[in-house]
Protein backbone atom coordinates (compact mmCIF):
# COMPACT_ATOMS: atom_id res chain seq x y z
CA UNK A 1 0.00 0.00 0.00
CA UNK A 2 0.88 3.47 -1.31
CA UNK A 3 1.92 5.85 1.90
CA UNK A 4 -0.93 8.70 0.73
CA UNK A 5 -3.19 5.69 0.96
CA UNK A 6 -2.16 4.05 4.35
CA UNK A 7 -2.62 7.76 5.50
CA UNK A 8 -6.09 8.27 3.97
CA UNK A 9 -7.16 4.90 5.53
CA UNK A 10 -5.85 6.00 8.95
CA UNK A 11 -7.50 9.34 8.71
CA UNK A 12 -10.71 7.06 7.96
CA UNK A 13 -10.64 4.40 10.85
CA UNK A 14 -9.60 7.98 12.83
CA UNK A 15 -6.67 6.85 13.89
CA UNK A 16 -4.12 9.50 12.19
CA UNK A 17 -1.68 11.71 13.86
CA UNK A 18 -2.14 15.93 13.79
CA UNK A 19 0.44 15.92 11.59
CA UNK A 20 -0.31 13.42 8.88
CA UNK A 21 -3.90 15.33 9.02
CA UNK A 22 -2.23 18.71 8.39
CA UNK A 23 -0.59 16.68 5.37
CA UNK A 24 -3.26 15.43 3.62
CA UNK A 25 -5.23 18.74 4.45
CA UNK A 26 -2.80 20.21 2.11
CA UNK A 27 -2.33 17.41 -0.83
CA UNK A 28 -6.27 18.08 -0.66
CA UNK A 29 -5.96 21.36 -1.59
CA UNK A 30 -5.38 20.33 -5.48
CA UNK A 31 -8.82 19.27 -6.83
CA UNK A 32 -7.19 16.30 -8.81
CA UNK A 33 -5.77 15.10 -5.61
CA UNK A 34 -9.69 15.35 -4.00
CA UNK A 35 -10.81 13.23 -6.82
CA UNK A 36 -8.09 10.47 -5.91
CA UNK A 37 -9.24 10.85 -2.03
CA UNK A 38 -12.39 10.19 -3.28
CA UNK A 39 -11.26 7.27 -4.98
CA UNK A 40 -9.37 5.68 -1.86
CA UNK A 41 -12.54 6.71 -0.25
CA UNK A 42 -14.69 4.73 -1.65
CA UNK A 43 -12.01 1.62 -1.61
CA UNK A 44 -12.04 2.17 2.27
CA UNK A 45 -16.03 1.72 2.44
CA UNK A 46 -16.72 -1.01 0.25
CA UNK A 47 -14.20 -2.62 2.84
CA UNK A 48 -16.20 -1.27 5.95
CA UNK A 49 -19.32 -1.87 5.05
CA UNK A 50 -21.53 -2.62 8.50
CA UNK A 51 -25.16 -2.50 7.67
CA UNK A 52 -26.80 -4.87 5.23
CA UNK A 53 -29.00 -3.08 1.79
CA UNK A 54 -31.15 -4.55 -0.37
CA UNK A 55 -29.84 -2.78 -3.58
CA UNK A 56 -32.84 -4.49 -5.46
CA UNK A 57 -35.51 -3.82 -3.23
CA UNK A 58 -34.22 -0.31 -3.36
CA UNK A 59 -33.64 0.20 -7.26
CA UNK A 60 -37.56 -0.98 -7.61
CA UNK A 61 -39.13 1.21 -5.30
CA UNK A 62 -36.83 4.16 -6.79
CA UNK A 63 -38.44 3.71 -10.21
CA UNK A 64 -41.53 3.37 -9.19
CA UNK A 65 -41.58 6.64 -7.04
CA UNK A 66 -39.80 8.30 -9.56
CA UNK A 67 -42.32 7.11 -12.13
CA UNK A 68 -45.02 8.50 -10.08
CA UNK A 69 -43.01 11.85 -8.95
CA UNK A 70 -43.21 12.47 -12.47
CA UNK A 71 -46.82 12.92 -12.54
CA UNK A 72 -47.26 14.47 -9.46
CA UNK A 73 -44.70 16.66 -10.14
CA UNK A 74 -46.03 18.12 -13.37
CA UNK A 75 -49.80 18.42 -11.42
CA UNK A 76 -48.18 20.49 -8.73
CA UNK A 77 -46.68 22.87 -11.03
CA UNK A 78 -49.78 23.59 -12.54
CA UNK A 79 -51.61 23.65 -9.21
CA UNK A 80 -49.44 26.65 -7.58
CA UNK A 81 -50.91 28.94 -10.44
CA UNK A 82 -54.28 28.67 -9.31
CA UNK A 83 -55.67 31.65 -8.21
CA UNK A 84 -56.34 32.81 -12.04
CA UNK A 85 -59.61 31.31 -13.93
CA UNK A 86 -57.72 30.36 -16.99
CA UNK A 87 -55.16 28.47 -14.74
CA UNK A 88 -58.26 26.56 -12.81
CA UNK A 89 -59.00 25.55 -16.68
CA UNK A 90 -55.62 24.66 -17.40
CA UNK A 91 -55.76 22.10 -14.28
CA UNK A 92 -59.01 20.50 -15.37
CA UNK A 93 -57.60 19.80 -18.48
CA UNK A 94 -54.30 18.73 -17.98
CA UNK A 95 -56.04 16.05 -15.01
CA UNK A 96 -58.23 14.83 -17.82
CA UNK A 97 -55.64 14.03 -20.21
CA UNK A 98 -53.85 11.82 -16.76
CA UNK A 99 -56.94 10.29 -16.62
CA UNK A 100 -57.46 9.54 -19.86
CA UNK A 101 -53.95 8.97 -20.53
CA UNK A 102 -54.49 6.13 -17.86
CA UNK A 103 -58.05 5.18 -19.13
CA UNK A 104 -56.14 4.23 -22.65
CA UNK A 105 -53.06 2.69 -20.99
CA UNK A 106 -55.39 0.31 -19.42
CA UNK A 107 -57.82 -0.27 -22.04
CA UNK A 108 -55.15 -1.16 -24.45
CA UNK A 109 -53.83 -3.22 -21.62
CA UNK A 110 -56.85 -5.39 -20.69
CA UNK A 111 -57.68 -5.51 -24.53
CA UNK A 112 -54.79 -7.23 -25.50
CA UNK A 113 -52.52 -10.36 -25.11
CA UNK A 114 -49.11 -9.87 -24.30
CA UNK A 115 -46.43 -12.47 -24.27
CA UNK A 116 -43.29 -10.94 -22.48
CA UNK A 117 -39.41 -12.85 -21.70
CA UNK A 118 -37.11 -12.45 -19.13
CA UNK A 119 -33.43 -12.99 -19.28
CA UNK A 120 -31.81 -15.52 -21.18
CA UNK A 121 -35.29 -16.74 -21.71
CA UNK A 122 -36.66 -17.64 -25.99
CA UNK A 123 -40.24 -18.45 -26.37
CA UNK A 124 -42.35 -19.94 -29.37
CA UNK A 125 -45.66 -18.80 -29.37
CA UNK A 126 -48.53 -19.71 -31.93
CA UNK A 127 -51.55 -16.93 -32.48
CA UNK A 128 -54.81 -17.71 -33.44
CA UNK A 129 -54.05 -17.38 -36.90
CA UNK A 130 -51.55 -20.04 -37.07
CA UNK A 131 -48.76 -17.20 -37.15
CA UNK A 132 -45.84 -18.70 -35.11
CA UNK A 133 -43.77 -15.55 -33.45
CA UNK A 134 -40.43 -16.90 -31.75
CA UNK A 135 -39.32 -14.08 -28.76
CA UNK A 136 -36.01 -13.59 -27.79
CA UNK A 137 -34.95 -12.27 -24.45
CA UNK A 138 -35.97 -9.35 -22.63
CA UNK A 139 -38.80 -8.81 -25.58
CA UNK A 140 -42.77 -8.22 -25.19
CA UNK A 141 -45.42 -9.18 -28.19
CA UNK A 142 -48.57 -7.42 -27.91
CA UNK A 143 -51.30 -8.67 -29.72
CA UNK A 144 -54.78 -6.75 -29.43
CA UNK A 145 -57.21 -9.49 -28.35
CA UNK A 146 -60.56 -8.10 -30.05
CA UNK A 147 -59.24 -6.23 -33.53
CA UNK A 148 -60.87 -9.37 -35.81
CA UNK A 149 -60.82 -7.20 -39.18
CA UNK A 150 -56.53 -6.60 -39.31
CA UNK A 151 -54.00 -9.07 -37.90
CA UNK A 152 -52.00 -6.36 -35.82
CA UNK A 153 -48.99 -7.19 -33.40
CA UNK A 154 -46.41 -4.72 -31.40
CA UNK A 155 -43.08 -5.42 -30.58
CA UNK A 156 -40.57 -4.57 -28.39
CA UNK A 157 -37.04 -6.18 -28.72
CA UNK A 158 -36.25 -9.31 -31.05
CA UNK A 159 -37.99 -11.77 -32.50
CA UNK A 160 -38.23 -14.29 -35.63
CA UNK A 161 -41.89 -14.49 -37.46
CA UNK A 162 -43.09 -17.20 -39.41
CA UNK A 163 -46.74 -15.41 -40.63
CA UNK A 164 -49.37 -17.80 -41.96
CA UNK A 165 -51.20 -16.68 -45.28
CA UNK A 166 -54.79 -16.39 -44.45
CA UNK A 167 -57.78 -17.51 -47.67
CA UNK A 168 -59.05 -13.86 -47.28
CA UNK A 169 -55.13 -12.29 -47.94
CA UNK A 170 -55.75 -10.01 -44.79
CA UNK A 171 -52.48 -8.06 -43.86
CA UNK A 172 -50.30 -9.11 -41.05
CA UNK A 173 -48.78 -5.80 -39.21
CA UNK A 174 -45.93 -5.63 -37.21
CA UNK A 175 -45.77 -1.99 -35.25
CA UNK A 176 -42.96 -0.90 -33.09
CA UNK A 177 -42.86 1.94 -30.42
CA UNK A 178 -40.59 3.77 -33.51
CA UNK A 179 -42.57 4.99 -36.36
CA UNK A 180 -41.84 1.83 -38.32
CA UNK A 181 -44.19 -1.09 -39.05
CA UNK A 182 -44.17 -3.97 -41.40
CA UNK A 183 -46.37 -5.34 -43.43
CA UNK A 184 -47.07 -8.60 -44.88
CA UNK A 185 -49.02 -11.63 -46.28
CA UNK A 186 -46.90 -14.49 -45.56
CA UNK A 187 -43.33 -14.71 -45.13
CA UNK A 188 -40.47 -15.62 -42.63
CA UNK A 189 -38.36 -12.43 -41.07
CA UNK A 190 -36.23 -11.52 -38.05
CA UNK A 191 -37.40 -8.10 -36.52
CA UNK A 192 -34.95 -6.65 -34.07
CA UNK A 193 -36.20 -3.02 -32.19
CA UNK A 194 -34.47 -2.22 -29.12
CA UNK A 195 -33.66 1.40 -28.33
CA UNK A 196 -34.48 2.93 -31.48
CA UNK A 197 -32.80 0.82 -33.51
CA UNK A 198 -34.92 -1.41 -36.17
CA UNK A 199 -33.55 -4.04 -37.99
CA UNK A 200 -35.71 -6.22 -40.50
CA UNK A 201 -34.11 -9.26 -42.41
CA UNK A 202 -36.30 -11.17 -44.95
CA UNK A 203 -35.70 -14.37 -45.59
CA UNK A 204 -38.76 -15.65 -47.00
CA UNK A 205 -41.63 -14.02 -49.16
CA UNK A 206 -42.29 -9.91 -50.02
CA UNK A 207 -42.72 -7.66 -47.21
CA UNK A 208 -43.43 -4.01 -47.02
CA UNK A 209 -42.30 -1.36 -44.35
CA UNK A 210 -43.35 1.62 -43.34
CA UNK A 211 -41.54 4.66 -41.83
CA UNK A 212 -41.57 7.91 -41.40
CA UNK A 213 -45.26 8.31 -41.57
CA UNK A 214 -46.52 7.16 -45.21
CA UNK A 215 -42.79 6.31 -46.69
CA UNK A 216 -42.79 3.18 -48.03
CA UNK A 217 -40.06 0.62 -49.12
CA UNK A 218 -40.30 -3.54 -50.65
CA UNK A 219 -37.92 -6.28 -49.64
CA UNK A 220 -36.73 -9.27 -51.44
CA UNK A 221 -35.68 -12.13 -49.63
CA UNK A 222 -31.89 -11.61 -48.14
CA UNK A 223 -32.68 -7.76 -47.92
CA UNK A 224 -31.63 -6.71 -44.59
CA UNK A 225 -33.51 -3.22 -43.54
CA UNK A 226 -32.23 -0.91 -40.30
CA UNK A 227 -32.96 2.34 -39.32
CA UNK A 228 -31.03 4.29 -36.41
CA UNK A 229 -32.49 6.85 -34.11
CA UNK A 230 -29.30 8.24 -33.45
CA UNK A 231 -28.81 8.91 -37.72
CA UNK A 232 -32.00 8.49 -38.20
CA UNK A 233 -31.28 7.47 -41.63
CA UNK A 234 -32.92 3.89 -43.48
CA UNK A 235 -30.89 1.74 -44.90
CA UNK A 236 -31.17 -1.64 -47.56
CA UNK A 237 -28.06 -3.96 -47.79
CA UNK A 238 -27.89 -6.88 -48.62
CA UNK A 239 -27.23 -9.49 -45.72
CA UNK A 240 -23.70 -11.48 -46.09
CA UNK A 241 -24.41 -13.64 -43.23
CA UNK A 242 -27.94 -14.47 -42.67
CA UNK A 243 -27.31 -16.72 -39.98
CA UNK A 244 -25.73 -14.05 -37.65
CA UNK A 245 -29.04 -12.56 -37.38
CA UNK A 246 -30.93 -15.86 -36.59
CA UNK A 247 -28.19 -17.37 -34.16
CA UNK A 248 -29.83 -16.11 -31.06
CA UNK A 249 -32.72 -18.82 -31.53
CA UNK A 250 -30.23 -21.46 -30.58
CA UNK A 251 -28.32 -19.52 -27.83
CA UNK A 252 -26.01 -18.93 -30.17
CA UNK A 253 -23.40 -15.50 -30.37
CA UNK A 254 -21.54 -14.55 -34.13
CA UNK A 255 -18.84 -12.27 -33.90
CA UNK A 256 -17.62 -10.69 -36.70
CA UNK A 257 -14.89 -8.52 -34.96
CA UNK A 258 -17.10 -7.06 -32.62
CA UNK A 259 -15.64 -4.77 -29.76
CA UNK A 260 -16.72 -6.34 -26.50
CA UNK A 261 -18.33 -2.60 -25.74
CA UNK A 262 -20.70 -3.88 -28.30
CA UNK A 263 -20.42 -6.95 -27.02
CA UNK A 264 -21.87 -5.74 -23.80
CA UNK A 265 -25.03 -4.25 -25.04
CA UNK A 266 -25.92 -7.37 -26.71
CA UNK A 267 -25.69 -9.00 -22.91
CA UNK A 268 -27.63 -6.66 -21.54
CA UNK A 269 -30.41 -7.60 -23.46
CA UNK A 270 -30.09 -10.87 -23.84
CA UNK A 271 -29.12 -11.85 -19.73
CA UNK A 272 -29.78 -8.36 -18.18
CA UNK A 273 -26.33 -8.32 -17.01
CA UNK A 274 -24.00 -5.10 -17.41
CA UNK A 275 -20.02 -6.07 -18.60
CA UNK A 276 -17.28 -4.03 -16.31
CA UNK A 277 -13.83 -4.26 -17.56
CA UNK A 278 -11.35 -3.11 -14.73
CA UNK A 279 -9.08 -2.22 -17.69
CA UNK A 280 -11.01 -0.13 -19.89
CA UNK A 281 -8.49 -1.08 -22.89
CA UNK A 282 -10.60 -3.84 -22.88
CA UNK A 283 -13.74 -2.49 -24.33
CA UNK A 284 -11.76 -1.71 -27.36
CA UNK A 285 -11.10 -6.10 -27.71
CA UNK A 286 -12.32 -7.73 -30.60
CA UNK A 287 -13.94 -10.95 -30.92
CA UNK A 288 -14.32 -13.30 -33.58
CA UNK A 289 -16.26 -16.59 -34.07
CA UNK A 290 -19.19 -17.94 -32.25
CA UNK A 291 -20.15 -19.94 -29.64
CA UNK A 292 -22.86 -20.73 -27.42
CA UNK A 293 -24.03 -19.67 -24.22
CA UNK A 294 -27.16 -20.19 -22.48
CA UNK A 295 -26.74 -18.27 -19.27
CA UNK A 296 -24.73 -15.31 -18.24
CA UNK A 297 -22.34 -18.13 -16.52
CA UNK A 298 -21.60 -19.56 -19.14
CA UNK A 299 -20.57 -16.45 -21.20
CA UNK A 300 -17.99 -15.49 -18.03
CA UNK A 301 -16.81 -19.15 -18.88
CA UNK A 302 -16.01 -18.50 -22.53
CA UNK A 303 -14.91 -14.95 -22.36
CA UNK A 304 -12.33 -15.96 -19.95
CA UNK A 305 -10.70 -18.36 -22.62
CA UNK A 306 -10.91 -15.71 -25.12
CA UNK A 307 -9.69 -12.99 -23.68
CA UNK A 308 -7.18 -15.02 -21.51
CA UNK A 309 -8.04 -12.94 -18.34
CA UNK A 310 -10.40 -13.79 -15.57
CA UNK A 311 -13.92 -13.00 -15.52
CA UNK A 312 -16.37 -13.49 -12.74
CA UNK A 313 -19.98 -12.84 -12.53
CA UNK A 314 -21.14 -10.65 -9.20
CA UNK A 315 -24.92 -10.06 -9.39
CA UNK A 316 -25.63 -8.38 -12.16
CA UNK A 317 -22.09 -7.59 -12.96
CA UNK A 318 -19.67 -9.51 -14.87
CA UNK A 319 -16.21 -8.22 -13.97
CA UNK A 320 -13.60 -8.55 -16.02
CA UNK A 321 -10.36 -8.45 -14.37
CA UNK A 322 -7.14 -7.14 -15.92
CA UNK A 323 -4.77 -10.11 -16.58
CA UNK A 324 -1.88 -8.21 -14.70
CA UNK A 325 -3.16 -8.57 -11.14
CA UNK A 326 -3.43 -12.33 -10.92
CA UNK B 1 5.55 17.09 2.32
CA UNK B 2 6.59 16.99 -1.12
CA UNK B 3 7.44 13.32 -1.40
CA UNK B 4 3.24 13.17 -0.59
CA UNK B 5 2.56 15.07 -3.02
CA UNK B 6 4.47 13.34 -5.56
CA UNK B 7 2.64 10.09 -4.03
CA UNK B 8 -0.29 11.84 -5.20
CA UNK B 9 0.65 12.78 -8.65
CA UNK B 10 1.45 8.98 -9.40
CA UNK B 11 -1.00 7.54 -7.94
CA UNK B 12 -3.09 9.90 -9.65
CA UNK B 13 -1.18 9.97 -13.21
CA UNK B 14 0.68 6.92 -13.19
CA UNK B 15 -1.32 4.25 -12.34
CA UNK B 16 -4.66 4.92 -13.86
CA UNK B 17 -3.65 7.30 -16.47
CA UNK B 18 -7.14 9.15 -16.19
CA UNK B 19 -8.43 10.73 -13.38
CA UNK B 20 -11.88 8.89 -14.29
CA UNK B 21 -11.77 5.47 -13.21
CA UNK B 22 -11.91 3.16 -16.25
CA UNK B 23 -15.33 1.95 -15.03
CA UNK B 24 -16.73 5.48 -15.28
CA UNK B 25 -15.42 6.48 -18.69
CA UNK B 26 -17.36 3.19 -19.77
CA UNK B 27 -20.43 4.28 -17.51
CA UNK B 28 -20.12 7.90 -18.99
CA UNK B 29 -20.76 6.02 -22.62
CA UNK B 30 -23.59 4.46 -21.75
CA UNK B 31 -24.78 7.46 -19.56
CA UNK B 32 -24.57 9.33 -23.35
CA UNK B 33 -26.40 6.47 -25.34
CA UNK B 34 -28.96 5.15 -22.32
CA UNK B 35 -29.47 7.81 -19.47
CA UNK B 36 -32.09 5.41 -17.52
CA UNK B 37 -29.63 2.24 -18.01
CA UNK B 38 -26.52 4.26 -17.31
CA UNK B 39 -28.51 5.82 -14.16
CA UNK B 40 -29.55 2.10 -12.90
CA UNK B 41 -25.71 0.71 -12.97
CA UNK B 42 -24.37 3.77 -11.11
CA UNK B 43 -27.66 2.82 -8.58
CA UNK B 44 -26.13 -0.83 -8.37
CA UNK B 45 -22.84 0.03 -7.84
CA UNK B 46 -22.81 2.66 -5.34
CA UNK B 47 -25.98 2.48 -3.27
CA UNK B 48 -25.17 0.36 -0.51
CA UNK B 49 -21.70 1.89 0.17
CA UNK B 50 -23.18 5.25 0.10
CA UNK B 51 -25.78 4.25 2.09
CA UNK B 52 -22.75 3.05 4.67
CA UNK B 53 -21.11 6.31 4.36
CA UNK B 54 -23.96 8.39 5.09
CA UNK B 55 -24.67 5.75 8.41
CA UNK B 56 -21.30 6.60 9.82
CA UNK B 57 -22.96 10.39 10.34
CA UNK B 58 -26.26 9.57 11.21
CA UNK B 59 -26.36 5.90 12.73
CA UNK B 60 -29.82 4.55 11.19
CA UNK B 61 -30.00 1.85 8.85
CA UNK B 62 -33.49 3.75 8.14
CA UNK B 63 -32.52 7.50 7.65
CA UNK B 64 -28.95 6.41 5.48
CA UNK B 65 -31.58 5.03 2.81
CA UNK B 66 -33.40 8.30 2.90
CA UNK B 67 -30.75 10.46 2.29
CA UNK B 68 -28.93 8.20 -0.44
CA UNK B 69 -32.30 8.25 -2.16
CA UNK B 70 -32.77 11.52 -2.01
CA UNK B 71 -29.34 11.87 -3.75
CA UNK B 72 -30.31 9.74 -6.36
CA UNK B 73 -33.82 11.63 -6.76
CA UNK B 74 -32.17 14.80 -7.32
CA UNK B 75 -30.10 13.70 -9.75
CA UNK B 76 -32.56 11.72 -11.70
CA UNK B 77 -34.68 15.00 -11.66
CA UNK B 78 -32.37 17.74 -12.56
CA UNK B 79 -30.78 14.66 -15.20
CA UNK B 80 -27.72 15.41 -13.22
CA UNK B 81 -25.44 12.71 -14.50
CA UNK B 82 -25.49 14.42 -17.58
CA UNK B 83 -24.11 17.73 -15.97
CA UNK B 84 -21.25 16.66 -13.73
CA UNK B 85 -18.21 16.93 -14.45
CA UNK B 86 -15.27 14.93 -13.08
CA UNK B 87 -16.36 11.14 -11.83
CA UNK B 88 -19.51 10.49 -10.24
CA UNK B 89 -18.02 8.52 -7.70
CA UNK B 90 -16.64 11.67 -5.86
CA UNK B 91 -19.65 13.24 -6.83
CA UNK B 92 -21.85 10.72 -4.98
CA UNK B 93 -19.69 10.93 -2.24
CA UNK B 94 -19.86 14.64 -1.74
CA UNK B 95 -24.05 15.18 -1.90
CA UNK B 96 -24.15 11.97 0.11
CA UNK B 97 -21.80 13.34 2.90
CA UNK B 98 -23.29 16.84 2.47
CA UNK B 99 -26.62 15.62 2.95
CA UNK B 100 -25.92 13.56 6.22
CA UNK B 101 -24.58 17.22 7.28
CA UNK B 102 -27.42 18.67 7.10
CA UNK B 103 -29.86 15.81 8.45
CA UNK B 104 -27.48 16.09 11.65
CA UNK B 105 -28.24 19.59 11.77
CA UNK B 106 -31.75 19.47 11.94
CA UNK B 107 -31.64 17.01 13.98
CA UNK B 108 -28.91 18.66 16.81
CA UNK B 109 -30.13 21.57 15.84
CA UNK B 110 -27.23 23.52 14.77
CA UNK B 111 -28.99 26.83 14.83
CA UNK B 112 -26.16 28.87 14.19
CA UNK B 113 -24.68 26.85 11.70
CA UNK B 114 -28.00 26.70 9.93
CA UNK B 115 -28.23 30.44 9.14
CA UNK B 116 -24.58 30.36 7.37
CA UNK B 117 -24.92 26.98 5.50
CA UNK B 118 -26.82 26.89 2.65
CA UNK B 119 -27.28 23.57 0.78
CA UNK B 120 -23.91 23.07 -1.28
CA UNK B 121 -25.07 20.33 -2.92
CA UNK B 122 -24.40 21.52 -6.18
CA UNK B 123 -20.94 22.94 -5.52
CA UNK B 124 -18.04 21.68 -7.05
CA UNK B 125 -15.44 22.99 -4.72
CA UNK B 126 -14.79 21.98 -1.61
CA UNK B 127 -11.78 23.21 0.94
CA UNK B 128 -9.40 20.90 2.32
CA UNK B 129 -11.30 21.55 5.52
CA UNK B 130 -14.98 21.07 4.43
CA UNK B 131 -13.81 17.36 3.64
CA UNK B 132 -11.44 16.41 6.72
CA UNK B 133 -13.69 18.14 8.93
CA UNK B 134 -16.83 16.24 8.25
CA UNK B 135 -15.14 13.25 8.12
CA UNK B 136 -13.25 14.12 11.54
CA UNK B 137 -16.81 14.34 12.95
CA UNK B 138 -17.53 10.56 11.76
CA UNK B 139 -15.14 9.18 13.79
CA UNK B 140 -16.09 11.00 16.59
CA UNK B 141 -19.37 9.72 16.60
CA UNK B 142 -17.93 6.71 16.22
CA UNK B 143 -15.89 6.81 19.41
CA UNK B 144 -18.52 8.38 21.26
CA UNK B 145 -20.82 5.29 20.47
CA UNK B 146 -17.69 2.84 21.55
CA UNK B 147 -17.23 4.74 24.68
CA UNK B 148 -20.73 4.52 25.42
CA UNK B 149 -21.72 1.71 28.21
CA UNK B 150 -21.74 -2.24 26.99
CA UNK B 151 -25.27 -2.29 27.50
CA UNK B 152 -26.28 1.45 26.26
CA UNK B 153 -24.34 0.46 22.83
CA UNK B 154 -25.54 -3.04 22.67
CA UNK B 155 -29.23 -1.82 22.66
CA UNK B 156 -28.05 1.31 20.34
CA UNK B 157 -26.39 -0.74 17.99
CA UNK B 158 -29.50 -3.36 17.67
CA UNK B 159 -31.57 -0.63 17.21
CA UNK B 160 -30.02 1.69 14.52
CA UNK B 161 -27.50 -0.72 12.58
CA UNK B 162 -29.96 -3.42 12.55
CA UNK B 163 -33.13 -1.80 12.29
CA UNK B 164 -34.68 -4.08 14.79
CA UNK B 165 -37.90 -3.01 16.87
CA UNK B 166 -37.82 -2.51 20.51
CA UNK B 167 -39.39 -5.48 21.52
CA UNK B 168 -36.96 -7.73 19.52
CA UNK B 169 -34.21 -5.91 21.48
CA UNK B 170 -35.55 -6.28 24.77
CA UNK B 171 -35.96 -10.20 23.70
CA UNK B 172 -32.76 -10.35 22.55
CA UNK B 173 -30.79 -8.30 25.70
CA UNK B 174 -33.54 -9.82 28.30
CA UNK B 175 -35.05 -6.56 29.68
CA UNK B 176 -38.17 -4.67 29.05
CA UNK B 177 -39.24 -2.51 26.73
CA UNK B 178 -38.76 0.43 28.93
CA UNK B 179 -35.56 -0.46 29.66
CA UNK B 180 -34.59 -0.30 26.04
CA UNK B 181 -36.04 3.00 25.51
CA UNK B 182 -34.07 4.22 28.72
CA UNK B 183 -30.56 2.82 27.14
CA UNK B 184 -31.30 4.35 23.51
CA UNK B 185 -32.51 7.95 24.71
CA UNK B 186 -29.02 7.80 26.70
CA UNK B 187 -27.35 7.28 23.89
CA UNK B 188 -28.81 10.04 21.68
CA UNK B 189 -28.43 12.36 24.34
CA UNK B 190 -24.84 11.60 24.73
CA UNK B 191 -24.43 11.59 20.77
CA UNK B 192 -26.48 14.90 20.26
CA UNK B 193 -23.61 16.59 22.98
CA UNK B 194 -20.79 15.25 20.86
CA UNK B 195 -21.74 16.25 17.90
CA UNK B 196 -23.32 19.72 18.92
CA UNK B 197 -20.28 20.30 20.79
CA UNK B 198 -17.98 18.63 17.93
CA UNK B 199 -20.03 21.14 15.42
CA UNK B 200 -19.42 24.01 17.68
CA UNK B 201 -16.09 23.65 18.03
CA UNK B 202 -16.24 23.27 14.32
CA UNK B 203 -17.93 26.58 13.95
CA UNK B 204 -15.31 28.68 16.30
CA UNK B 205 -12.40 27.12 15.97
CA UNK B 206 -12.38 25.72 11.58
CA UNK B 207 -14.12 27.86 9.32
CA UNK B 208 -15.72 24.36 8.67
CA UNK B 209 -19.03 25.99 6.23
CA UNK B 210 -17.64 28.88 4.63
Amino acid sequence: MNTIKKIIFDFLSGNSTSSQKKILSECLISPKNQILFYEILDEWQMNHEHINIDVDEALQSFLISADSSNNKFKVIQNATVGSNPIKWYAIAVSVFLVFSLFAAFYYFELNSTIYKTGNAEIKTIKLNDGTLVTLNANSKLTIPRFDFSKRVALLEGEAEFKVRHTKDNSHFIVKTNNDFEIEVLGTEFLFYSRNKVNRVLLTKGKIQVNYFSGKHLSMKPGDLVSLEGSTNRIQLTRATQTARYSAWKSHQFYFEGTSLLEFSNLLNEQFGVELICEDSTMYERRLMGYFKAESSDQVAKVLSLLLDVPVEQRGNFLIVHSSKND
Amino acid sequence: MGNLNEDFEKSSVGESKNIFNENEVFIKKIIESDYKRGFEILFRMYYSRLCNHANRFVYSKEVSEDIVMEVFKGIWENNLFNKVYGPYKAYLYRSVRNRAITYLKNEVCFDTLNEIHSEKIESHEESPDEIMSTLELANKIELAINSLPFKCKNAFLLSRKEGKKYIEIAEELNITVSAVERLINRALTKLKKVIYFFGFILYYLKPLFE
